[in-house]
């Protein structure tokens, strides 16, 4: 028997197998197109590992974060008592820092240091290096009272002195989910690593990385003919942070009121 | 039968289409990264992304309008004027107290010139560096990043003004901010060096930025508030969900019923730091590399490990909603202020604290005046940041409200007619460094129409936080307890012993450490 299908009828049918179609089609394209990525490795950190030479985490964090181009970050750097920090500038190391000098390095660039005067080492000189990959956030004009702290103990200078290379990233707590534990007046908290762990992966997971300190046995070698502006990275600028006095100082001069009650600390910086 | 024919001519049709446009789809939907994004080359060895080209004219080039009295200026100098109008507050009380009081010898006067306020900048072509904004003088070289901070590296003169964007220095010293500033041309415009003999009468031009308003609730201290889960009650009236950052008073209506009720949160910028450190020798770091470099097959001749990444992750962006919570959440409840109310409350130990001066603190009267005074402390996390932003001030005046802080507004939802109660939280400082002493104060309200009793207060700190001991003062009787929390942290805990009628309130101090 013959069946009669309407004028009608068979546009919707022509009408949903095309429609049936392009939804074949697009989702093929999607699939081919998702096909060329390949997932990320497991267990590893998206893009920035601990073994990448200075400088190059710091081009990929101005890469991922363009805001950072061009800004000044505060930085302290202390050490034990005795050692003198130069760091590279216009080609040459520049005079001693003061102790816990606060100064201002841009984010991205690596910093060429000399350190002299290491406790029990007098004659040897070590040439870290200093690379801020991330910056803070403080109040406006109170930048200087929240430096990011390069902290350089004994221990670093003493292995890196016997040929080790010791690396620290210094990162930001997470203040939601800190430790407990009081670190007023007191060395920072370090976390010693295995030699097949990962530092960078780590402090991530433990906070923000924001800089990367490199301390080495490597010494310039100008008269075999090593690249002197290759060594010290191009000496990217920096600037010494205007000393503030304490209160202590102030109140020593003549320039506080003695009966002035501050019980905080921060005064003091 | 010829239907039938059709229906399959068109389906085989259809088949060929969709054959013939799967080929061209791939290329075609990847085809288009060049639209907008391709840079230009500009004359000044720089390659300017497009996006920053076709940006809207009022983003790249914030010159000021040509109205006389309309000025544009960075909002370093704004925010320095806030600072100085915080201050003015503050510092009558500080001498006595705990507050940041440096002598006017020391005290930095940070006079960065606004852009739209020197008179040569008119002429003055500006390129887009990166998200900044930086204004070139037109026979500029590209900008040397060397000289122009050696330069600046020399010593500060003393008595070196800037006042009014006129270098009037008269000595051979370079201005120098306290924080340095990115400055391809800081200096005289005229005499064209970094260092102005004085009198020259030219205009120091500072560069200009607009760097998006970030910041990072990491580096904030947070305490108040209620986080979800949100603190409900048992059946024997104890708190869950009462999490470390929390506070909250619980009280007993009239009608038997408990409640919970959280207050405002503030924020401290107190940022800590720790490191891992990796030490490697000469063997050590041999081995490492080999184990890292091991050849693991993952699938038939993939070695996924030794493959340069071809997909990013996406980097997760700090969220500011958790920063604050705003002062909305204080509903404006004004009453006739009962004669005894006025009168200060003598049962807690001192006066009130400069950070105290608040009608809200003082006597339950929460005014206008204090809601911008408690905006600033609690919103500090967003706009304390915001120190890179223009505003626009006509005739001194801003003209643009750029807070935006009504996007985080609370909504309080009573469920008894009447019952309401008021919780309000601040605190000395607004930054703080490792082993500073920070106060707390707590004031709570009946500010609905029926008596409350039973009321716990309940503030649970957070980890960086550490009770004083013996620091806590209630203005009302009340049974204090402590016990510690998750975190590692204190839960201080009030029982107020008597009830609050209709208007009365209260408050409690207390003292943390740091850590």
């Amino acid at each position: 028997m013959r069946t009669r299908i309407s004028f009608p009828t068979l546009l919707i049918a022509w009408l949903a197998v095309v429609a049936l179609c392009l939804v074949a089609v697009f989702f093929s394209g999607t699939a081919q197109a998702q096909s060329n990525y390949l997932p990320l490795p497991a267990q590893n950190h998206a893009l920035m590992r601990d073994h990448f030479p200075p400088g190059e985490i710091g081009a990929i964090q101005l890469h991922r974060k363009p805001e950072l181009r061009g800004l000044w970050q505060a930085v302290e750097i202390r050490g034990p008592k005795g050692m003198r920090v130069n760091m590279a500038d216009a080609g040459q190391f520049a005079q001693d820092l003061p102790s816990q000098a606060r100064i201002a390095v841009m984010i991205g660039p690596v910093y060429r240091m000399r350190l002299t005067g290491i406790p029990n080492e007098p004659e040897v000189e070590l040439y870290p290096t200093l690379e801020i990959i991330d910056r803070t956030h403080p109040p406006a004009e109170r930048e200087h009272r929240f430096p990011i702290p390069i902290e350089i103990d004994e221990d670093d200078l003493a292995d890196a002195a016997r040929g080790e290379m010791v690396m620290r990233v210094i990162y930001l707590e997470d203040n939601q989910v800190a430790e407990p534990v009081d670190t007023a007046g007191k060395p920072q908290r370090v976390l010693d690593l295995q030699p097949h762990q990962d530092a960078l992966r780590t402090a991530d997971q433990l906070g923000r990385p924001v800089a990367i300190l490199r301390i080495g046995s490597r010494v310039p070698n100008v008269t075999e003919g090593q690249d002197w502006d290759a060594f010290l990275y191009g000496c990217p600028p920096w600037q010494t942070l205007k000393v503030i006095p304490t209160r202590q100082q102030l109140i020593d001069e003549g320039k506080w009121p003695v009966t002035a009650n501050s019980g905080s600390i921060s005064d003091r910086r | 039968m010829l239907h039938q024919r059709v229906l399959t001519g068109s389906l085989v049709v259809a088949g060929f289409l969709s054959i013939a446009s799967g080929c061209q789809s791939r290329p075609l939907s990847w085809v288009g990264a060049n639209n907008g994004t391709k840079p230009i080359v500009t004359g000044l060895d720089r390659v300017i992304p497009s996006e920053e080209t076709t940006a809207p004219a009022a983003e790249r080039r914030p010159i000021q309008s040509a109205s006389s009295t309309a000025t544009v200026v960075g909002s370093e100098t704004s925010g320095t004027a806030q600072k100085a109008v915080f201050n003015e507050t503050k510092e009558p009380a500080a001498a006595g107290s705990q507050s940041h009081v440096v002598p006017a010898q020391y005290a930095t006067t940070p006079k960065y010139a606004p852009i739209g306020r020197s008179s040569g900048s008119e002429n003055v072509p500006r390129i887009a560096m990166g998200t900044q904004i930086m204004a070139i003088p037109p026979s500029a070289t590209p900008p040397q990043k060397q000289s122009a901070l050696s330069t600046a590296s020399h010593a500060h003169v003393q008595g070196h003004s800037h006042a009014d964007g006129k270098c009037n220095c008269g000595g051979s010293g370079v201005y120098k901010p306290l924080f340095p500033r990115l400055s391809g041309n800081s200096g005289c415009q005229g005499c064209g060096s970094s260092s102005c003999s004085g009198g020259c009468g030219n205009v120091m031009v500072e560069q200009g930025f607009a760097v998006p308003r970030t910041s990072d609730a990491q580096e904030y201290i947070f305490d108040g508030g209620d986080h979800d889960p949100k603190v409900r009650l048992r059946e024997d009236l104890s708190q869950a969900g009462l999490d470390a950052e929390d506070t909250v008073i619980q009280y007993e209506t009239a009608d038997g019923k408990t409640n919970v009720q959280a207050g405002c949160r503030v924020a401290i910028y107190a940022p800590r730091f720790a490191s891992v450190r990796k030490r490697q020798s000469t063997q050590e770091r041999d081995f490492a590399l080999r184990a890292q470099a091991t050849l693991r097959p993952d699938g038939p001749g993939v070695f996924r490990d030794q493959l340069p990444p071809v997909n990013v992750s996406k980097p997760v962006k700090s969220s500011n909603s958790d920063n604050v919570r705003v002062v909305e959440a204080f509903r404006d409840r004004s009453r006739v202020m009962p004669s005894e109310r006025i009168i200060p409350m003598v049962t807690i130990s001192d006066a009130f604290k400069p950070f105290e001066d608040l009608s809200v603190i003082r006597n339950g009267d929460l005014r206008s005046t204090d809601l911008a005074r408690l905006a600033k402390s609690t919103a500090a996390a967003r706009s304390w940041t915001n120190v890179d932003e223009l505003n626009v001030l006509i005739d001194g005046q801003e003209a643009i409200d750029v807070t935006g802080s009504k996007k985080a507004a609370d909504v309080t939802i009573y469920e008894f007619k009447g019952a309401r109660i008021r919780l309000c939280k601040v605190a000395s400082d607004q930054m703080a460094n490792p082993g500073d002493v920070i106060s707390f104060t707590i004031r709570f309200d009946n500010v609905g129409e029926q008596p409350l009793k039973n009321l716990v207060v309940t503030d649970s700190l957070a980890p960086r936080l550490e009770y004083v001991d013996k620091s806590q003062q209630a203005s009302v009787a009340a049974d204090f307890s402590i016990v510690p929390n998750s975190v590692g942290s204190s839960v201080l805990r009030w029982e107020l012993e008597n009830g609050l009628k209709p208007g009365d309130g209260g408050l409690v101090r207390f003292s943390c450490r740091v850590r």
